[in-house]
């Protein structure tokens, strides 16, 4: 178990009409322009059974990444997404590839995989 | 040109028909995230080929270490998923889920009754995933599977802070389908773990990621 380390310094309470600015963009400072991840606020709230533990160590609620810039809220999934095509060409590869699209947040491109053994593949001369 | 001997068949409507020492290989050339994977795709087993079957592994092409696998068991017709550390044993992660094997429909005759089996495609999705940012240091991972819809409880793996990560080896990765890549077999495919069994829409999320159920809609977001 690893905690957080509070500040040194003064601490106040919460009050009611307390404001809670989230990525910046306060009365003081512009956006952070900064990646987010794993932002959770607990207001009255105790972690008295199992299941508030588990939500307590399970940090994905959502997964949802967020990015604070400029004056939009952009969601972003962190991450690739392959999609395989299972399929070949006698005239590609001599049959012995398939596509796997890729794409990212920004990005789609393709790439190949093998069918038999990739370690293999130095074998096939292509 | 012929086709290698491991080289598995694609059928129609781009099904991979996966059978005994054959395995496809998709090597990325590069490091994947050790924080977790999703990977989607319908299945469809069969009777035959050995008791376990691996559907998919994660493998680095340079050294051959295995991180994880997910097996199907032909007895039980269920699923496992299979973690190798870093250190000490390897281990099953102990939430087998049935498979659908079929909608059996008898049939009479005067000779004999006998069934048969339709519809054994199965939707499955897997989830193995940190439980916690691997950056502090600390926690564990977790791991579901969905089986048509219906989906396990979380299981609860690995230990961060030993350096037992969600995925314990990314680098130099690849996601091996149909087989497990054994340097010890002739075809260097294993002969034990070899699948039989069809394959379709197969998709793998690389990453730190959960399923949710829309709150709008019943359709499993991924």
């Amino acid at each position: 178990m690893k905690f957080q380390q509070r500040n040194n310094g003064t601490c106040y309470p919460l009050k009611p009409s307390a404001i809670v600015y989230w990525g910046g963009k306060d009365p003081w400072y512009k956006y952070c322009d900064c990646w987010m991840q794993y932002v959770r606020i607990h207001m009255d709230w105790i972690a008295d059974s199992e299941d508030k533990m588990l939500s307590l160590a399970f940090m994905n609620g959502g997964i949802n990444y967020y990015k604070f810039q400029s004056l939009l809220l952009h969601q972003f999934y962190e991450g690739k997404l392959y999609l395989f095509h299972f399929t070949s060409d006698p005239l590609i590869n001599q049959n012995q590839t398939f596509i796997v699209d890729t794409t990212t947040n920004t990005s789609n491109s393709s790439a190949i995989g093998f069918k038999g053994n990739s370690n293999l593949k130095s074998l096939i001369s292509f | 040109m012929s086709q290698p001997n491991q080289a598995p068949s694609f059928g129609p409507y781009n099904t991979l028909m996966c059978r005994p020492d054959q395995i496809a290989s998709f090597p990325l050339n590069a490091s994947i995230s050790k924080e977790g994977l999703v990977v989607a795709t319908d299945f469809y087993p069969y009777s035959n080929g050995p008791s376990t079957q691996t559907i998919f592994s994660i493998r680095n092409t340079a050294s051959n270490f295995i991180s994880l696998r997910v097996d199907y068991f032909l007895p039980s017709e269920t699923l496992n998923i299979w973690i190798n550390p870093p250190s000490g044993s390897s281990y099953y992660i102990t939430t087998s889920i049935s498979i659908r094997t079929g909608n059996e429909s008898s049939r009479s005759t005067r000779i004999m009754n006998y069934f048969l089996t339709i519809g054994n495609w199965n939707r499955l999705i897997f989830e193995i995933v940190q439980a916690q940012p691997q950056g502090l240091e600390a926690g564990f991972s977790s791991a579901r599977v969905w089986v048509n819809q219906t989906v396990t409880t979380r299981v609860f793996f690995g230990d961060l802070a030993a350096g037992d990560t969600t995925i314990t080896d990314g680098d130099n990765a690849a996601l091996d389908i149909c087989g497990v890549f054994d340097s010890t077999s002739p075809n260097l495919v294993s002969s034990s773990l070899a699948g039989y069994f069809d394959i379709l829409n197969f998709v793998w999320f690389q990453g730190a990621r959960g399923l949710f159920t829309s709150t709008t809609g019943s359709i499993i977001e991924i």
